[in-house]
């Protein structure tokens, strides 16, 4: 699994997974296996947002106006947070393929 | 995004949660007055050890120590310890006094529903096995018991200054366990220059057996008889950093700390206010200042010696608020003289952890802060 997401594309976090912000960065707990995944603050922001549902245009748009970043860098950083939360099972799709 | 499941970073991540919440817990409980929720008795200065860290046996002209009868009026007579949830006995060694019985007795009939616990050495298992059966004959129920283990073996009887002092702790906890089990024991290390190799073997020793453990820095007791005074290197403080570091890894671990932070925050603030704990004692031997949040001396910890004197801080025993036994108790308490040095106390920046002061602050603080905490999770 290595393309970038789709910018339609929506996601939902695993329901095997708990996680938490920790002052500005998250931690996301892979309940099956006990391993847990820090997130900075931005890759944080991405996985709050999809998880509610925001495609991936929307969450690379809304993050890059909250923290000031190119949109482009947005997208690229997104895309490959994206393909390690999915390689991880941490994220799947909001509907089955 | 970082793969992390490394116990090393897994307790600084809750820890600066943990650090979060006590920050707007203090926020949130300044100002709160609760009154005297604990009564500390040290009922006789006897002891059969000679602990280093200890003043009690340099006494040379310590009294009888209090009595029941004495300890009956001046409760009797005492409105300001009516909400007392607390309450340890201690000296000296307690099991020593023959008034230890019916003092602990009283207290129990005094307070119901407090937890009641009594600090001893353990050391005398036949002493301490009849004097629990002597308690038990009297009803006395739900008694927790709080000692010293400060090394392993040698090392501990030579913070004990006795030869055989830890066979003896071994045999009251062997004995505790045969006659009297599901009897909470606790554990508690004095930190000191020379035994902080000793910490995580004492930990270890305690979890294997499932008592609880804490420790605490070596106290110098100002204005009061020492033995010996304790100087600290940078390299002794950083190994004990280091030792509490490793506590820190196995109590996460073992407690599933990063699940609670995650599914059971609000449930879980004794294992945040222990790990908070740790983390600051961590902290305060790897140079950082002392965190203590508002330690309520003057407030909510009332101190007695066994002559009755008032005293509202273990550091500064030798500064006494008042006499109970002469004054009474909530006279003496309210006195300009005991106000005025519970002021004095709330200013005070010593470099001071220790358990008996710092976990109630910090429960505090916490509970303040897990009751305006939402349950963020998103729980499968």
């Amino acid at each position: 699994m290595s393309k970038d997401p789709r910018q339609e594309e929506t996601f939902r976090h695993s329901p095997d997974t708990a996680w938490r912000r920790v002052e500005d960065d998250a931690v996301v707990l892979d309940l099956r296996s006990g391993v847990y995944f820090s997130l900075n603050d931005t890759a944080a922001r991405m996985w709050e947002l999809l998880g509610e549902g925001l495609d991936a245009a929307e969450v690379a748009e809304q993050v890059s106006e909250e923290y000031g970043q190119e949109l482009s860098e947005v997208r690229a950083d997104l895309g490959g947070l994206v393909r390690q939360l999915r390689k991880e099972g941490l994220l799947l799709p909001s509907s089955p393929a | 995004m970082t793969r992390a499941g490394r116990a090393e970073g897994l307790a600084d991540l809750v820890l600066r949660q943990v650090r979060a919440w006590e920050e707007q817990g203090a926020a949130l409980a300044a100002g709160e007055e609760e009154g005297i929720r604990e009564l500390h008795l040290e009922v006789t200065h006897r002891c059969d050890m000679k602990c280093v860290m200890c003043h009690h046996w340099l006494l040379e002209d310590a009294g009888p120590g209090l009595s029941a009868r004495e300890l009956r009026r001046l409760l009797d007579k005492s409105r300001l310890l009516d909400r007392v949830e607390t309450v340890v006995v201690s000296g000296g060694e307690p099991w020593l006094d023959p008034e230890a019985v019916p003092i602990i007795a009283l207290l129990r009939e005094r307070f119901p529903k407090a937890s009641l616990g009594v600090l001893s050495h353990l050391g005398s298992a036949r002493l301490l096995e009849a004097r629990l059966t002597e308690l038990a004959s009297l009803g006395v129920a739900g008694l927790w018991l709080g000692s010293s283990m400060d090394g392993v073996g040698a090392a501990h009887d030579r913070m004990r200054g006795r030869r055989g002092a830890f066979r003896g702790l071994e045999a009251g906890l062997d004995m505790l366990g045969r006659r009297f089990p599901g009897t909470a024991v606790s554990l508690n290390f004095t930190l000191t220059p020379d035994n902080a190799s000793e910490l995580w073997p004492c930990y270890a020793y305690a979890r294997d057996r499932g008592l609880g453990f804490g420790a605490q820095l070596v106290v110098e007791h100002q204005g009061l008889p020492a033995s010996r005074r304790f100087r600290w290197t940078r390299a002794g403080l950083s190994e004990a950093g280091r030792q509490i570091a490793l506590i820190l890894e196995d109590l996460c671990r073992s407690a599933g700390a990063l699940e609670a932070l995650l599914l059971r925050p609000l449930e879980s603030a004794g294992l945040w206010a222990r790990l908070a704990y740790w983390g600051h004692l961590r902290d305060l031997c790897l140079g950082s200042k002392p965190a203590m949040p508002d330690c309520m001396a003057g407030r909510r910890y009332a101190m007695l010696d066994p002559e009755g004197g008032l005293f509202f801080c273990p550091v500064f025993k030798h500064r006494k608020a008042g006499n109970c036994l002469k004054e009474g108790f909530d006279a003496a308490w309210r006195s300009p003289m005991a106000r005025a040095l519970a002021a004095e106390l709330s200013r005070c920046r010593k470099r001071c952890w220790l358990n008996c002061v710092a976990h109630p602050a910090l429960d505090r603080v916490l509970k303040a802060a897990l009751r305006d905490e939402e349950v963020p999770v998103r729980a499968r």
